[in-house]
């Protein structure tokens, strides 16, 4: 898993704010893991000179996403891994479940101009989407949910 | 937040994104068609896929487990995206640097394997 062409080489990227990449890549060289506790950890990334050429970008192993071998082998697609270091990130998956669906503004113009013209504010579900949801299999879940003593007790 | 005051911090983040060139979805096509033709072989491939990845992870590929939460989401490609954090048990806790560089790597890979 590589992330961009972006930094000098391609300031055009989805990910460049301000002239900089949100993501903090090509991040820097490293010959060993360092981690704090409460912080995210800075893995290893030697500099052995190796490249990977894709669509006349060249990569370093700055530019590799954290990932886990093995699961890569097993199920062939991007899938990453990373060390979870701060509460937030339960917080982050909870606001997938309250987001409710991607919204769309439509305009609609017909073949006679400026008489039908309506601005919708439609619900957006990709094909996919809707099959997961006439499958009915499940958007989230959680192994085993605490339930305060409050309303245990009652 | 209740969440985390019972089982503590979380200890691994997952993302895994459908692939539409899986040999399962592949095989299911006819000649000149793409896996966006069949929107519901790509779900019941990424289900199939998602049970077997929380089985494998709850058989304690990371040691074991004490919980995980996921939800899952899909991009405006419409291909389906799952989040997975995953709680381990004390004992299994990543500690030191070792253990982080036995399961999680970031260089590309050797070229001679």
């Amino acid at each position: 898993m590589l992330h961009g062409p972006c930094g000098v080489n391609n300031l055009q990227a989805k990910c460049m704010v301000n002239g900089k990449c949100s993501k903090h890549f090509p991040k820097d060289f490293r010959e060993r893991t360092d981690w704090a506790k409460e912080s995210y950890p800075l893995y290893t990334r030697p500099n052995n000179g190796l490249v990977f050429e894709c669509n006349g970008a060249r990569f370093t192993n700055q530019y590799v996403v954290s990932y886990c071998p093995q699961l890569l082998l097993l199920f062939d697609c991007h899938l990453n891994v990373e060390i979870s270091a701060r509460l937030g990130t339960v917080k982050y998956l909870s606001k997938y479940i309250y987001k409710g669906p991607d919204r769309a503004t439509m305009e609609i113009s017909g073949g006679m101009q400026d008489e039908i013209k309506a601005h919708l504010d439609g619900c957006f579900i990709g094909p996919i989407e809707a099959c997961w949801k006439i499958f009915e299999f499940n958007m989230h879940r959680v192994t085993s949910s605490p339930t305060s003593s409050y309303s245990s007790s009652q | 937040m209740a969440i985390c005051r019972h089982f503590h911090k979380p200890d691994l983040f997952l993302t895994m994104t459908a692939n539409p060139k899986w040999p399962k979805i592949i095989y299911s096509l006819f000649s000149g068609q793409t896996a966006t033709d069949y929107p519901d072989i790509v779900s019941w491939v990424f289900e199939q896929k998602k049970k077997a990845l929380l089985k494998l992870i709850d058989n304690g590929f990371f040691g074991t487990t004490v919980a995980h939460i996921h939800t899952i989401e899909f991009q405006k490609r419409g291909l389906p995206h799952i989040h997975l954090l995953i709680f381990l048990y004390p004992q299994d806790h990543i500690w030191d640097s070792h253990h982080i560089n036995s399961m999680i790597l970031a260089q590309l890979p050797d070229p001679q394997l």
